[in-house]
């Protein structure tokens, strides 16, 4: 099985959606959304569009968030005197559900925009699932994030 | 707009169920037989043809470690295919070097076992094994660690170096309709042979650790494979210095109260463990009565944000800043590690700092 680009995720009738569709289902990211996979990658990626969003952008703040977070080992760190980020992270892997061999190691960040008060909580996985397949989960998901939401915590 | 989807539809549906009846083929309807599967040269095995090697291992009651369920991800299930098995597939590639390919090195959860095949395995393999157990106790060491107590019976006996770590199969539960499994270091150590210890630190939203805060209870069976782990006391007199934050702990406490007094006068282990505050610290009166006991350890706990009441005059901050302060010459010693990856990472790099060779600190990733 190879991975999808984000163009070939964002075709509908693909087969290999079906496969991941199932793969996701039975790992509980599409949790209490029984909308067709492909149904929420459009929804997600039009609200994308409609914000102005650029997800390697975004994905790449999300990525310094960590990496400067988890110098303080669970203690929160101030980052560019906007976001207070905690990282906390786990022994082990978590295999990414979209078949594609990734493996991402197990942390949890949680960041508040010091301006805003707004607040964001993500895993390393999610991070990997927005950037490569603008995949945000399914609406009951531990660690769906609204693209709305991301969208705002970073501005 | 229904012209277009429709078919589009059409032809989706139909490459979806040719897949799948590939797939239902595969499983079903392909026998291979029975084949001969050669293990280091003298090891025979008649075994059922069409699985994995992994599984095929397994169902021999031979156990190579794998923490991604066979998904081609963690790389731990390597072993050498000597015959029968065809060219690097396109799954293995990421995961092995030049060398290793050279070496004809593969990942046992990627090949398929349909004709006869030879594999070399390290010799330690075969003393792993399927445990069924029952829970003999749970109790909490913080608010999101717990110490997990599991009595064997069959087989009713272990044998593992302290240090090394055990897999712990987590059935479907809840929402969660797959079993998985993960790893964890023994605490307890090896005299007791018909128990098994584990310090487990609640991941949110982590399927092994929620079944086992949310649905394990005293009574429960459980099964564990293992042990594995290259973790444990390295021979000789080195000082140790041994470092580890959280459920980090288990490990060690493990190596450290197996040594002979004799040792520990030898080896002068010096033990910094990490926490925030004083919520997070615990087992602290046992390790002082070790201490008293064996005056040549040493204890230091640090907490990197006490709380306001927490009342603590310990040291404060990372425990790799207190190397310095407390251990001479640390380029003579050796190091023994269990954490985090950031926190692993911040003790390797201020030990090698201070002279100590990387291929003199010990630790698992579990990566």
């Amino acid at each position: 099985m190879t991975s999808l680009s984000k163009q070939e995720s964002q075709h509908t009738g693909d087969p290999r959606l079906a496969v991941i569709e199932e793969e996701l289902r039975h790992g509980n990211y599409l949790r209490g959304d029984d909308r067709p996979l492909f149904r929420i990658l459009e929804d997600d990626k039009a609200e994308v569009t409609r914000l102005g969003m650029d997800l390697d952008t975004i994905t790449d703040k999300m990525r310094r968030l960590f990496e400067e977070g988890r110098k303080g080992f669970g203690d929160p760190v101030v980052v560019d005197e906007v976001y207070e980020v905690a990282v906390f992270e786990y022994r082990g892997i978590i295999v990414s559900p979209w078949l594609d061999h990734h493996a991402a190691p197990k942390a949890v960040v949680d960041t508040r925009n010091l301006k805003t008060g707004r607040r964001l909580r993500f895993s390393l996985l999610s991070l990997h699932l927005i950037r490569n397949y603008s995949f945000f989960q399914g609406k009951g998901s531990p660690f769906r994030i609204n693209p709305r939401s991301l969208h705002e915590f970073f501005t | 707009m229904t012209q277009v989807i429709v078919p589009a539809l059409s032809i989706a549906g139909l490459a979806t169920a040719l897949a799948l009846l590939i797939l239902i083929a595969e499983r079903y309807l392909m026998d291979y037989g029975e084949v001969e599967l050669t293990i280091n040269d003298d090891r025979k095995h008649r075994v059922k043809g069409g699985s994995t090697l992994l599984n095929t291992l397994k169902s021999e009651s031979i156990f190579i470690p794998s923490a991604c369920g066979g998904r081609a991800t963690c790389a731990y299930c390597k072993v050498k295919a000597v015959r029968g098995f065809g060219e690097v597939l396109p799954t293995e590639e990421p995961l092995l070097t030049k060398e290793e390919i050279t070496n004809n090195i593969r990942l046992s959860c990627q090949l398929k076992v349909k004709n006869d095949v030879a594999i070399e395995i390290p010799e330690e393999l075969f003393s792993i094994r399927e445990f069924k157990a029952r829970v003999e106790a749970i109790s909490d060491l913080t608010y999101d660690i717990k110490l997990f107590s599991f009595r064997l019976n069959e087989p009713e006996f272990i044998d593992f170096k302290p240090g090394q770590y055990i897999q712990f199969q987590a059935p479907e539960y809840g929402d969660i309709d797959e079993s998985v499994y993960r790893a964890y270091s023994m605490c307890n150590v090896p005299e007791d042979k018909r128990t098994v210890e584990l310090m487990v630190r609640l991941v949110p939203e982590g399927i092994c650790t929620t079944y086992m805060f949310q649905y394990l209870s005293v009574g429960d069976a459980v099964t564990l494979t293992g042990p594995f782990g290259d973790f444990y006391l390295r021979k000789g007199d080195r000082r140790m210095i041994c470092m580890a934050g959280g459920s980090g702990m288990a490990p060690l406490r493990s190596i450290l109260k197996a040594m002979k007094p004799e040792q520990i006068a030898r080896r002068r282990p010096i033990f910094f463990f990490g926490a925030r505050s004083k919520r997070d610290l615990f087992m602290v009166d046992e390790w002082s009565a070790f201490e008293r006991e064996h005056p040549d350890f040493k204890f230091v706990p640090a907490l990197s944000s006490p709380e306001e009441g927490d009342d603590w005059n310990g040291e404060t901050g990372f425990i790799p800043g207190l190397v310095e302060k407390y251990v001479d010459n640390v380029a003579e010693g050796e190091g023994y590690l269990c954490g985090s990856p950031g926190m692993l990472n911040a003790c390797v790099e201020v030990l090698t700092k201070h002279g100590i060779p990387e291929e003199r600190i010990y630790y698992d990733k579990f990566e």
